[in-house]
């Protein structure tokens, strides 16, 4: 994990820097008040389509989730997707800030992690609690003991089969170990981070716990699918789509019957009833020309009382 | 190559200078001037068009051997006769001792060129 970027620009920061060029910030016209707004700095991995299907993949794993969370406690939860985001890592992760969460690394190999599940503390506790047998919620400020993280471990592994059971290419592990503050993963501030955020809820209660998922977004290419755009169409697609858009544009076609070389004096002294006999026999093919190109050969002909060329 | 020049300059011990070209006044505005008669043995290619059409590009595409493209000129007109891009007259499709020609209509003014 590397340190925060020096570069991140604010919002205020780049509208003086627009303001001394001389760009005026959209506020001041105002006339497109209504017009949303394009965040360049945002992470834009996934298109809207791809969004969509990591959606309905992440409601896939909550229903998992559910299952897991029901048959360790031995009670009905329900397990709710709250949001779905795709972040840079540098804006999820402050290095500087003391963090109290706790994650669990999951990967193609269990030692090999792409993501992870990260769970604060007062959830990691109520959860451990709860297996332990103990019903209170008091929210002590301390760290876990062995057993409790051995059996967070052992719920983040049930979330990670669940997540396993609709992910594609690969079967996930879930690492051995939990890190407390820090993420099991390395990644850099400019990464791109799919982040799954869920609710786990027993049926009867109102409240619920959130934890979330955190997986880098080149690892979900499989499940995001193409996007609706297509970006890895092949040369003969291509080709045809754009065909498809031109297709009905009408390009200039001339016929030409000949062309002859004469003295400028001649084109000059020329008369009407001159006759000015080309270097092309009667049997010959004539050109037709695209622009200034020939492209075809034809014979003279007429049509419907126009001239005509029967295309050899 | 140019290694035999450096070296000959080199060896003659002769040194290149620099050239200036005189600035010209054009004084002959008012005069006579060049006759055409210069330019009357140059040959010029004369292009006779039969008429044009625009078609789809699908068209274009479909084109084959036996199609039939009918263009956009009665066979009552008269076609045209072309100095490089200028049309400057229009005529009537004959034929001479098996060779295509053209007799002429019509010389064109310079504001036909306008279409």
């Amino acid at each position: 994990m590397t340190t925060m970027p020096a570069d991140k620009l604010s919002t205020e920061k780049i509208q003086q820097l627009l303001a001394a060029v001389g760009v005026r910030s959209q506020e001041d016209t105002g006339a497109d008040a209504d017009a949303p707004e394009y965040d360049w700095r945002q992470c834009q991995y996934f298109g809207l389509a791809q969004m969509q299907r990591l959606s309905e993949f992440s409601e896939q794993v909550a229903t998992g989730c559910g299952e897991v969370f029901t048959r360790l406690f031995n009670r009905p939860f329900e397990v709710s997707i709250v949001s779905t985001t795709q972040q840079f890592v540098k804006e999820l992760y402050d290095p500087q800030a003391e963090s109290t969460d706790y994650a669990v690394g999951f990967g193609a190999s269990a030692d090999d992690s792409f993501g992870f599940v990260l769970v604060d503390r007062p959830t990691a506790m109520a959860w451990t609690g709860q297996l332990l047998g103990g019903s209170s919620e008091a929210e002590e400020e301390r760290e876990l003991s062995t057993l409790e993280e051995s059996l967070l471990v052992d719920i983040a592994g049930n979330v990670v089969a669940a997540f396993s059971a609709s992910y594609t290419p690969a079967n996930l592990f879930a690492s051995t170990q939990t890190s407390c503050g820090q993420w099991p993963v390395d990644w850099d501030g400019e990464d791109e981070v799919f982040k799954i955020t869920f609710q786990v809820k027993p049926q009867d209660a109102e409240e619920g716990r959130q934890g979330s998922i955190l997986v880098k977004c080149s690892q979900l290419d499989a499940v995001a699918g193409q996007d609706a755009a297509g970006q890895t169409l092949s040369g003969d697609q291509v080709r045809d789509i754009v065909l498809g858009h031109i297709s009905d544009i009408p390009v200039p076609i001339t016929a030409k019957l000949g062309t002859v070389k004469v003295d400028l004096a001649d084109v000059l002294g020329m008369e009407v009833d001159d006759i000015l006999i080309l270097d092309k026999k009667v049997n010959e093919p004539v050109e037709l020309l695209l622009g200034q190109t020939p492209f075809r050969y034809g014979r003279p002909a007429q049509s419907e009382g126009n001239y005509a060329i029967s295309i050899m | 190559m140019s290694d035999t020049a450096v070296a000959t300059e080199e060896m003659t011990g002769q040194q290149a200078q620099s050239v200036e070209f005189p600035e010209a006044a054009d004084i002959g505005a008012g005069g006579a001037g060049t006759s055409i008669d210069i330019l009357l043995d140059m040959e010029v290619p004369v292009t006779v068009c039969l008429g044009q059409t625009a078609i789809p590009i699908q068209r274009l595409l479909q084109l084959s051997p036996g199609s039939v493209l009918k263009l956009d000129k009665s066979i009552d007109m008269p076609v045209e006769l072309y100095l490089k891009d200028s049309r400057f007259a229009t005529g009537k499709v004959v034929v001479v001792d098996d060779n295509f020609a053209v007799r002429i209509t019509e010389i064109l003014g310079n504001e036909a060129d306008a279409e």
